[in-house]
């Protein structure tokens, strides 16, 4: 269960820091963070006096804005959805556009999805806004005023987020938004049959109710000018609008839209005729948006095209499926090189490509495959390869190499004195609740900038929610999500996906395994030797080994177990536990010493978790799906003949030159009859030295297997 | 698995510190071996031991061991500090004829002598041969010999540093603070006597 820290109880003590093995956690904002990418989940913190601030729920962990999920899947499994709505409130002003568009990373994490379903979070924060009342406005305070003002620049949901905080904080704020209506890409980047503009519209009343002014029509090319003014904070939320170029021949074709361009225009109601067939080329939310949006102003044929695999595809799953449903085709591993007019139509040329070696993002780098070049014919292209924010340079910013703002990332604070800037602009395009998470520490920031104590917590709804763990014993898939048929959806951008019934919602929050309620869960299950993605994958007991036909439990084979028989005489057992003692793993690093091992012709143990994460045990190659999951530790086993020991460690030896960790490297043996141990003696012939202390079985489990 | 030969320290340090586990095989005598580890854990309370647990319920310095033994769930663990105790109970063991495999752990040349003694004859030994990869990311050989006693990585080295600044400030004695850290070793292989001494060492340098 992944760990996190509720920054309004966390009163920093600092107790829990030196807790954790993998150095995980820091105090940022005068509470405790764990870093999520360096948390292997061990839970040791929790021993830090018990500490109330501390929980391991990783849903709530996963969300960047951490709403209390369990809490709210509770209120909606008794049946109370305005307590719910009021939960999710305490943490962001969205709860509707977030009910409908969220990418939902607490559902990735979700417990349950190790053996059903994950919970449908999104799908309930939804029902919650359509089935809640206005509850949560009973609790909701304000500051009184604080004479401070403060200007916010861009309407989307940072930008809102963080004037909506700044206004119950006492401050007087105006958002400056350059187009026609506030919602910034929520609005003019979301299509409606996914994001209706009645929700949009709904919340963000809530907000000016709260004394915010928003002017729309209104670009601000200067921030000293809002100095000026009067202002005594500025917070720059212009999110990322500019779309990248492909950096191809013949991007500048008439026939060639960029994707948010295309997708702001038709919110607009422009009239914008696509022809027949469009080509879409990205694999990102934008490019499915686009795609989706081209058949409904009348295409017949839409292709997305990729340049890596549906495996890498940043797209939601939940997006392409409907897409596909919809009659997107997709075209992965295909890059294009150059577009040009023939006939009437847009020639795109394409490069076949092959995933090469990991790029900066971790991703495999697409490789041009020669000679692979293809064309197809296209009304329309629509480019959605990414976005940047447009910086005015008057603003005078410091801005980072990725040409977007720089900021102290524990303040948000840019280069220029009472200047903070949060959301896309400063991350590039991310997701409208990583915005919101944005918009909540500037709020707090500012808030402190201008004499507050930055306290924008709060308890709108019963702080206990009742209920109990529940156990995973009996599978119960999550509903699938009613939708509107095929043949209804393309005429118009009616709301493709449909709510959930009172029945159906509180059905689905009673899976919840409530794992905020759960102790020690996974001290219990020695969470260290697994990877999180497969926790669950325990080694299967009573499995018979291949070649001795003996049953065995799993992993335990290097415990010396007397009845597996795994150890044959004149055979070395390998076990090298990586990561340990105590600095943690990469896969990616087990990957390197399991390739190297398999170049060997070592005997992978069948039943071990390593063995069954390889794609092929004559490799060693591990799943690339799991590369980049880290791991307190794990241990891969093998054997091998006697005879090959030097050449195996000597091979070992190098792998580990090359890998980012500590290995703990063990070798097994079966005794001769006389007691003795050839293994000694062979370490002892090659001058290869080992430890005074080690394991012996003391021969009391029967039988013994001779083989 | 090779949770314990990570324990790192001098041969003399290390004469002081012996895990012994009992582990059943799943699929082939897992039935019916709860009651078996119930009777390891009770012989092995005869005998002094300085930590014991069972696996899934946790260590001694988490529950009573009464607790320990009558919510005994998994495999088994008791850790002696003198060869003769761990002779005792070794003879013991033999005599009780559990069926259930018997790892030692110690120093091969002391585990030995305890096994002749006990009228044992062991027949596979599991060699450490040592710390391979980066090894600058490693704490102190100091902090790692009281880290290492928990297989799992489950003592942390910041915890160990804060602990012996107390101790070097009278705060807390070596003895409280190697109770601090032994609930954090689930598994109840942590030898909190050794890990006393060790850490009082580290404390007076």
């Amino acid at each position: 269960m992944a760990m996190r820290v509720e920054p309004e109880v966390c009163v920093a003590c600092e107790a829990c820091i030196p807790y954790c093995p993998m150095e995980a956690i820091s105090i940022q904002e005068n509470h405790a963070v764990i870093d999520q990418d360096e948390c292997v989940d061990c839970c040791l913190c929790q021993h830090a006096q018990s500490c109330p601030g501390l929980f391991k729920t990783p849903c709530s962990q996963s969300c960047p804005a951490g709403i209390d999920v369990p809490r709210y899947i509770q209120f909606i499994a008794d049946g109370k959805p305005d307590e719910a709505l009021a939960v999710i409130r305490e943490k962001i002003p969205f709860p509707a556009i977030c009910g409908f568009v969220c990418f939902h990373p607490c559902e990735a994490r979700c417990a349950r999805g190790r053996f059903d379903d994950s919970i449908a979070i999104r799908m309930l924060k939804r029902f919650a806004w359509e089935h809640g009342n206005g509850m949560w406005k009973g609790k909701s305070k304000a500051a009184p005023t604080s004479g401070k003002r403060v200007a916010v620049i861009g309407s989307g949901p940072a930008g809102l987020t963080a004037a909506y905080y700044l206004a119950k904080r006492g401050h007087s704020v105006t958002v400056y938004e350059a187009l026609p209506e506030p919602g910034g890409m929520m609005l003019w980047g979301i299509p409606e049959y996914r994001l209706p503009r009645d929700a949009i519209r709904s919340e963000i009343k809530e907000i000016e109710d709260t004394g915010v002014e928003i002017k729309t029509n209104s670009r601000v090319d200067s921030i000293d000018r809002l100095f000026e003014e009067g202002y005594n904070a500025v917070f720059v939320a212009i999110g990322a609008h500019q779309g990248t170029r492909m950096g191809i021949e013949g991007e500048d074709n008439p026939q060639v839209m960029e994707a948010i361009d295309f997708l702001r225009k038709v919110k607009c109601g422009d009239a914008i005729a696509v022809g027949n067939s469009v080509a879409v080329i990205g694999g990102g939310n934008s490019a499915i948006d686009a795609a989706r949006t081209a058949l409904r102003l009348g295409a017949k044929e839409v292709t997305v095209f990729y340049r890596r695999s549906e495996t890498e595809m940043p797209a939601t799953d939940e997006e392409v499926q409907e897409a596909l449903t919809e009659g997107v085709k997709f075209h992965y591993l295909a890059a294009p090189s150059r577009i040009s007019s023939r006939g009437g139509k847009a020639e795109l040329e394409f490069v076949r490509t092959e995933l090469g070696a990991p790029d900066d993002s971790g991703r495999p780098r697409p490789m041009p495959i020669k000679g692979s070049e293809f064309s197809m014919s296209f009304d329309t292209v629509i480019a959605a390869v990414g976005q940047l924010p447009e910086i005015p340079r008057q603003f005078d910013l410091a801005i980072g190499p990725s040409s977007v703002i720089e900021v102290d990332p524990k303040t948000l604070a840019t280069s220029k004195a009472g200047v903070f800037a949060g959301g896309d602009a400063v991350t590039g395009p991310a997701s409208i609740i990583r915005a919101i998470a944005a918009g909540r520490k500037a709020a707090i920031s500012m808030d402190r900038y201008l004499g507050g104590n930055g306290y924008i917590h709060e308890v709108l709804a019963p702080s206990e929610a009742g209920g109990a763990p529940r156990d995973e014993s009996e599978e119960k898939r999550r509903p699938t999500t009613p939708t509107l048929r095929v043949e209804q959806r393309l005429g118009g951008f009616s709301q493709v996906e449909l709510g959930y019934s009172k029945e159906m919602a509180i059905e689905e929050a009673q899976r919840c395994l409530r794992c905020d309620l759960k102790e020690r869960e996974c001290l219990i299950f020695e969470p260290s030797d697994w990877p999180r993605s497969l926790r669950n994958h325990f080694s299967e007991p009573g499995v018979p080994h291949k070649s001795t036909g003996i049953a065995g439990r799993g992993t335990e084979e290097m415990k010396t177990n007397d009845v597996t028989g795994r150890f044959k005489r004149g055979w070395v057992g390998l076990g090298i536990d990586v990561g340990r003692p105590g600095i943690g793993a990469r896969m990616r690093d087990v990957d390197t010493l399991t390739r190297a091992l398999a170049k060997l012709k070592v005997q992978f143990e069948d039943n071990n978790p390593i063995t069954k994460m390889m794609v092929d045990t004559s490799t060693g190659k591990l799943r690339e799906d799991i590369l980049n999951e880290k791991v307190m530790s794990c241990v891969v086993e093998a054997v091998f003949p006697i005879e090959r020991l030097e050449e195996v460690l000597s091979s070992l030896r190098e792998a580990t030159r090359k890998i980012n960790t500590v290995v703990s490297v063990c070798n097994i043996n079966r005794a001769e009859p006389d007691g003795s141990y050839p293994l000694r003696k062979k370490l002892d012939e090659l001058g290869i030295p080992y430890y005074i202390n080690g394991k012996q079985n003391a021969g009391l489990g029967r039988p013994l297997a001779d083989v | 698995m090779t949770h314990t030969l990570h324990r790192r320290g001098t041969a003399e340090s290390l004469s002081k510190d012996f895990v012994v586990m009992t582990l059943r095989a799943m699929g082939f005598n897992n039935e019916g071996y709860l009651p078996k580890c119930q009777e390891f854990l009770r012989i092995a309370l005869r005998h002094n031991p300085v930590n014991m647990a069972s696996e899934m319920k946790g260590n001694r310095f988490e529950f009573p061991a009464d607790d320990i033994i009558a919510e005994a769930n998994g495999d088994s663990f008791a850790v002696f500090d003198n060869p003769a105790d761990l002779t005792e109970f070794l003879k013991e063991v033999k005599e009780a004829d559990l069926g259930l495999s018997v790892i030692v752990s110690g120093i091969f040349e002391k585990v030995d002598e305890c096994f002749e003694k006990a009228g044992l004859k062991h027949h596979t030994a599991n060699f450490s041969l040592g710390i391979w990869g980066k090894q600058d990311l490693l704490p102190d050989n100091d902090i790692l010999e009281v880290t290492t006693m928990c297989g799992h990585g489950m003592i942390p080295a910041n915890l160990v540093k804060v602990l012996v600044n107390e101790i070097r400030e009278g705060r807390r004695t070596p003895e409280a603070a190697a109770k601090v850290l032994a609930p954090n070793c689930s598994c109840g292989v942590f030898n909190p006597v050794r890990a006393a001494e060790l850490l009082e060492a580290v404390a007076s340098k």
